[in-house]
């Protein structure tokens, strides 16, 4: 579960650490530092895999606004609106900032029954419950969010839909940490629930799609891991918060 | 006194079978000297090689007359037998092999024959020896040090014990042994010229001495290590008619056959081709004598391919060549060759690695083969075979566009182009790639663009055709010419900066270097100059001893013959480059001229169309490739496997066609 | 017209083929023999004349444009590389083991292994028969559900599927990772089949029917091994133990497996 997604997920990323002395970052067309031209033999030895690429990103700016949705919800699904910012030093590593506002509502997997005469097996007039029925009572509810990030891109690719259109594009793995504010149970037992804000890490994978020279698609798969305060008969939950992000990025800066 | 004397004797005696008792357990570098009894000396002149050939290291040329050779065998015998020390009779006899000329039976060491002779008849002299004979162990025993020396590894101090000995004329029956631990401890040290020089010097004595064979053995250990086997080649058709030992002898053919092709070739370059005749017909003859399950079977057999291509070369047009029978013995040989250099398991690294420069070679030559014989799908055929990244990749690539354009398959032929100027090998010297470029887009009526395309042509290589002439107008020297291009490499091999002039002479450097015996030739003179630089790492002993001074004597005399080779190759090959450039020039100008014309023409019919029409009409094209291929557009961006694949799609062309590609019938093509 | 030979015309020696010759025999006395044309001597060239149609942008584009090698690419002309797949898959079948994990329920995941048997009709078109066992692993939520809300959770608990299912791959691309160049495809799969479920066994129920639909991605690492990685959505109708109505369960799982190719070899090639 996910204990599951957390080891799945570290291993995604822990494996491309492996070849870390990777080469230095790509150039445009014409790059030929890396062609040992008195050598020969394979290509593989002597050719970078790509070189003058369609879109380069090292020196750049990135600001990504982005609206996220959150999986797999027990109680609340949050619609988390907001932004990234990113720079990137070198063609392969970024760092970045993050915020987002989160709206919740209840999950669809949250349903309220009332029991029929026919005992507990049959239930009749089942409906979502309220917010303000589980609020503070559930986990999961996440007002505000903030991180800052590392995100290392050593995959670029490119990819073609019927041979009609071809989309270039690059995966990137980030892991950082964050900063989240939830609503949970008040101090004591029958208290208002109020706002508590904990650290906490991500982890997630990531998509760029290519548009333009300036332009990209961008969506992230991440996970949140935090710990909420419960009641006392509950005790804290740690959270795996997964969140599905889709952005649009705007680069600024020139190729360097 | 006498008593004293004994002692010493029995002394030395016990040393010296200390010594030579190891030389029984060693066994060494593949030097199999047992079985080999001595043969019978062949007495046909025939391979005299002619002095014009002869053109190497300006060494001491060995007096080979053959009618010295019984003269040799006598005094060879008489030295060896001078040599070992104990010869008094009251010495209890030691092992011995029989008469010295045998050469080294029993004796598993290297070579070296340590073990004592017969105690000789009386001769007038053996009385006079044992007198001396104190005198004698002592030279012997100089000897034994050096070769011990040798054996512990010290190899440098060994070298200069043994270059005493030959300094020493009294010790005049020692000196072929003592050069010949010098030979070999020089080749241990890495010197291989100066080690070859020994040797050769050693052969020059002729086959009667007890390390001929030997020493013909370690040619080959040298021509393994060298760079260039060609330095070895001289020596060995100087000894063309011994008898190689049974494990060498195809090699040995080998490079004979070698040795006559390069000749052969050089002859036809300056306009002998009589004597060249002869020349490749040995060639032939010796490539049928190594066995077809010999390793050296498939160079041979490729030598043997290219002399039947240079005969059939001599008729001048593609419907005789096709009748030839020299020609299709040539596809015949080459084809051979494929089938033997085919990837199988059991062979070594080396051998496989051999095996697949020889294919790629071979898949070239036949299809220049079919080339020439006007097959061009053939050609493309053998082209396609060759793997890329390989050494003739490029090569290959490049000779495909112009049987790609032989076909009108001009997409295919501008895609190859492609590559070839793609950044990663914008270097390589190709000029004719862009006339070909020219030429197509003429054919498809794209005139504007092939006259940008010759300007860019011009911007390039005219300066490489100034400097090209400049140079060749000088009228150096030859070897000053490989001074020039030595110097560009010094200044490539420091990173120095390079001017404007450097870089065009970097990319003449890199022509010349296109050719192959100027770079095997270029490569032996570096390795010289490597080996002549090594000294100053030497032990201080050994840098300021008279062995160095004489040996970087000699190497400086064979570096010396081997720049004058160079630089003669090295102007004849610019001489070439100069005249196909100026050709290539002369064509692109004519191309300008056609190219105008064409332009006039439609212009005038425009007037008299009275409107405005086109030129070129836009193609259809598709996308669509098969299910087996993958189709990517080309968007300014390089995938390293993409290299080599691209293809060009014509968008406009002339109006008379649909596409830019035709069919293309020409009489007898394939 | 009557255009002359200017082709073969062009008594190009490739001497410059001839004299790249090749390396370790060192020998090649190849000289190209292009037939020999007739020059015809031109009349020395008028005034060159414009090109009318093609459009005076012509000239500099070319050789302003940054990213195209100079003369490489004239204008409006295109490039295409058309490489020959290393690896086909038509007419070979394909096996898979899988490990697949729910996605998309927070109270109850479905953790399971299957195996999927393929066989590929075209390159980009394949037939697949998957099998599937499963196991229904609660999650932390449950607890909490069921402490601070003291709910009751009516799920399904399905035990096997067996699936077939048609995959569809319109898209192939290929990724540069440190120094090798992989080459993947994107397929989409929809089929039917059978879940049996808990339920299954009570009387006057059976085996559930389902649909699939779903997408994956196939990345190749040999002619015979390949990695698989899918997004696949069951859908069955069941009415779980202890619920009074039926609803449709969907169970989206992703799925991770290893692919395994006969026969072998497909064409032989290395790739790149």
């Amino acid at each position: 579960m996910k204990r599951l997604f957390r080891v799945l997920l570290a291993l995604c990323l822990t494996t491309p650490a492996l070849g870390f002395a990777q080469t230095s970052e790509e150039a445009e067309a014409g790059d030929v530092s890396e062609v040992d031209k008195d050598r020969l033999g394979p290509l593989r030895e002597r050719v970078r895999p790509v070189s003058g690429h369609v879109f380069l990103k090292k020196g750049r700016f990135e600001f990504s606004p982005s609206a996220t949705l959150s999986l797999r919800d027990a109680f609340y699904s949050k619609y988390i609106f907001g932004g990234a910012v990113t720079y990137h030093p070198m063609e392969t590593l970024g760092v970045s900032l993050r915020v987002g506002y989160a709206l919740n509502t209840v999950a669809g997997a949250a349903q309220k029954c009332t029991f029929g005469e026919g005992g507990e097996g049959d239930t009749r007039g089942c409906a979502s419950p309220t917010l303000d029925e589980l609020d503070g009572n559930a986990p999961g509810q996440i007002k505000l969010l903030g991180g800052a990030d590392v995100q290392w891109a050593p995959i670029y690719g490119k990819l073609s839909l019927l041979a009609e259109t071809f989309v270039h594009f690059d995966l990137y793995g980030v892991a950082g940490a964050s900063v989240v504010q939830y609503r949970g149970p008040g101090e004591s037992l029958g208290a208002a629930p109020k706002s508590y804000l904990t650290p906490g890490a991500n982890l997630g994978v990531g998509a760029r799609f290519f548009l333009n020279r300036w332009l990209t698609l961008r969506t992230e798969l991440r996970d949140l891991i935090y710990v909420e305060k419960g009641t006392e008969a509950s005790g804290n939950y740690l959270r795996n918060q997964l969140l599905f992000e889709l952005g649009v990025s705007f680069f600024f800066g020139s190729e360097s | 006194m006498m008593r004293s004397f004994r002692l010493i004797r029995v002394a030395v005696l016990g040393l010296s079978l200390a010594w030579a008792a190891p030389t029984f357990a060693q066994n060494f570098e593949g030097l199999d000297l047992s079985g080999q009894s001595k043969k019978k000396r062949a007495t046909s002149k025939k391979k005299r090689t002619p002095r014009k050939a002869r053109t190497d290291k300006a060494k001491p040329t060995p007096a080979e007359d053959d009618g010295a050779d019984d003269a040799d065998d006598a005094s060879a015998s008489g030295t060896s037998v001078a040599a070992p020390p104990e010869s008094a009779a009251p010495m209890a006899p030691a092992p011995t092999p029989a008469a010295p000329p045998s050469g080294n039976d029993g004796s598993m060491g290297m070579g070296l024959d340590l073990t004592q002779e017969a105690p000789k008849p009386a001769a007038p002299t053996m009385s006079f020896d044992a007198v001396d004979v104190s005198g004698k162990t002592a030279d012997r025993q100089r000897l034994d040090v050096a070769v011990s020396l040798f054996k512990n590894d010290e190899y440098e101090k060994a070298s200069m014990a043994a270059y005493e000995l030959l300094g020493d004329p009294k010790l005049a029956g020692l000196h072929t042994e003592a050069r010949y631990v010098l030979a070999k401890a020089l080749y241990r040290m890495g010197m291989y010229h100066s080690s070859l020089g020994e040797f050769s010097k050693i052969l020059s004595l002729g086959p009667s001495t007890k390390f001929f064979k030997t020493s013909l053995e370690w040619l080959f250990f040298i021509s393994r290590k060298t760079k260039n086997e060609t330095v070895i080649l001289d020596e060995i058709a100087r000894h063309a008619n011994q008898e190689f030992p049974e494990k060498y002898r195809n090699e040995f053919r080998y490079l004979l056959a070698r040795y006559h092709f390069v000749r052969g070739r050089a002859l036809d370059q300056v306009g002998q081709p009589e004597e060249a005749d002869k020349s490749f017909a040995e060639v032939k003859r010796l490539a049928l004598t190594i066995p077809r399950d010999d390793p050296f079977f498939p160079r041979a057999k490729y030598l043997e391919g290219l002399s039947f291509f240079r005969n059939g070369s001599r008729q001048k047009d593609a419907a005789s060549k096709r009748a030839n029978g020299e020609m299709l013995a040539a596809v015949e040989a080459m084809k051979e060759v494929v089938r033997l250099t085919r990837p199988m398991p059991g062979k070594t690294a080396e051998q496989a690695k051999l095996d697949k420069t020889l294919r790629e070679l071979a898949f070239m030559q036949l299809a220049r083969t079919h080339y020439g014989m006007q097959q061009n799908r053939f050609a493309l055929f053998y082209l396609g075979k060759v793997e890329r990244g390989n050494t003739q990749w490029l090569e290959a690539l490049f000779e495909s566009a112009w049987a790609n354009y032989r076909v009108g398959q001009y997409e295919q032929a501008l895609g190859n182009l492609i590559t070839l100027s793609s950044p990663f090998f914008r270097e390589e010297y190709f000029p004719e790639a862009l006339i070909l470029k020219a030429v197509i887009y003429y054919e498809n009526c794209r005139y504007r663009e092939s006259n940008i395309i010759l300007q860019d042509f011009e911007r390039t290589y005219l300066p490489v055709h100034d400097q090209l002439e400049s140079l060749v107008k000088k009228n150096m020297d030859a070897s000053e010419y490989y001074s020039v291009l030595a110097d560009v490499q010094k200044k490539n091999k420091e990173g120095l900066e390079k001017n404007e002039t450097d870089l065009i002479l970097e990319r003449i450097l890199r022509l010349a270097l296109t050719d192959q015996d100027l770079r095997k030739t270029n490569d032996s003179i570096l390795e010289l100059e490597g080996e002549m630089d090594a000294f100053a790492n030497r032990a201080d002993t050994f840098k300021y001893s008279e062995l160095s001074k004489s040996l970087l004597d000699d190497l400086k005399v064979q570096r010396t013959s081997l720049i004058a080779k160079a630089g003669i190759m090295a102007k004849g090959k610019l001489e070439t480059e100069l005249v196909a450039l100026k050709q290539l020039l002369a064509n692109g100008l004519r191309i300008k001229f056609e190219t105008t014309t064409k332009e006039k023409e439609f212009l005038e019919e425009q007037l008299k169309a009275g409107g405005r029409t086109a030129i070129v009409k836009k193609y259809k094209y598709s996308v669509a490739v098969q299910d087996d291929q993958l189709y990517w557009p080309y968007e300014g961006e390089y995938w390293r496997d993409e290299l080599g694949t691209y293809q060009y799609t014509m968008t406009k062309g002339c109006i008379e066609r649909d596409t830019a590609n035709r069919a293309v019938q020409a009489a007898g093509a394939m | 017209m009557n255009r002359p030979k200017l082709l073969l015309a062009l008594c190009l020696v490739p001497a410059l083929a001839s004299a790249q010759s090749q390396e370790g025999m060192g020998l090649d006395l190849t000289e190209e023999s292009q037939a020999e044309s007739s020059q015809d001597s031109e009349s020395p060239a008028p005034p060159p004349v414009e090109e009318v149609t093609a459009s005076s942008s012509l000239d500099e584009p070319v050789e302003a444009d940054p990213q195209l090698p100079l003369t490489d690419i004239t204008q409006e002309d295109r490039v295409k590389s058309v490489q020959r797949k290393v690896y086909l898959k038509k007419g070979r079948f394909e096996l898979t083991p899988l490990l697949s994990v729910s996605v998309n329920d927070p109270f109850y995941s479905k953790v399971g292994a299957s195996v999927r048997g393929a066989y590929y009709l075209a390159d980009t078109l394949a037939i697949s028969a998957r099998a599937s066992l499963m196991q229904v692993v609660p999650s932390d939520d449950v607890r909490t559900a069921k402490r601070a809300f003291n709910s009751k959770i009516f799920y399904s608990v399905p035990q096997w599927s067996a699936m077939g299912d048609v995959e569809w791959s319109p898209i192939y691309g290929k990724v540069a990772f440190l120094n090798s160049i992989l080459h993947f495809d994107g397929y989409l799969l929809a089929g039917a089949g059978v879940v049996r479920t808990e339920t299954s066994a009570l009387p006057g129920r059976g085996l559930n029917p389902a649909a699939d639909l779903g997408l994956g991605m196939r990345f190749v690492a040999q002619d015979y091994l390949a990695v698989n990685v899918a997004l696949i959505n069951t859908s069955f109708v069941d009415q779980p133990l202890g619920s009074s109505k039926g609803a449709i369960q969907n169970v989206m799982t992703l799925n991770a497996g290893i692919s395994l190719f006969l026969p072998f070899k497909s064409t032989g090639r290395d790739s790149e």
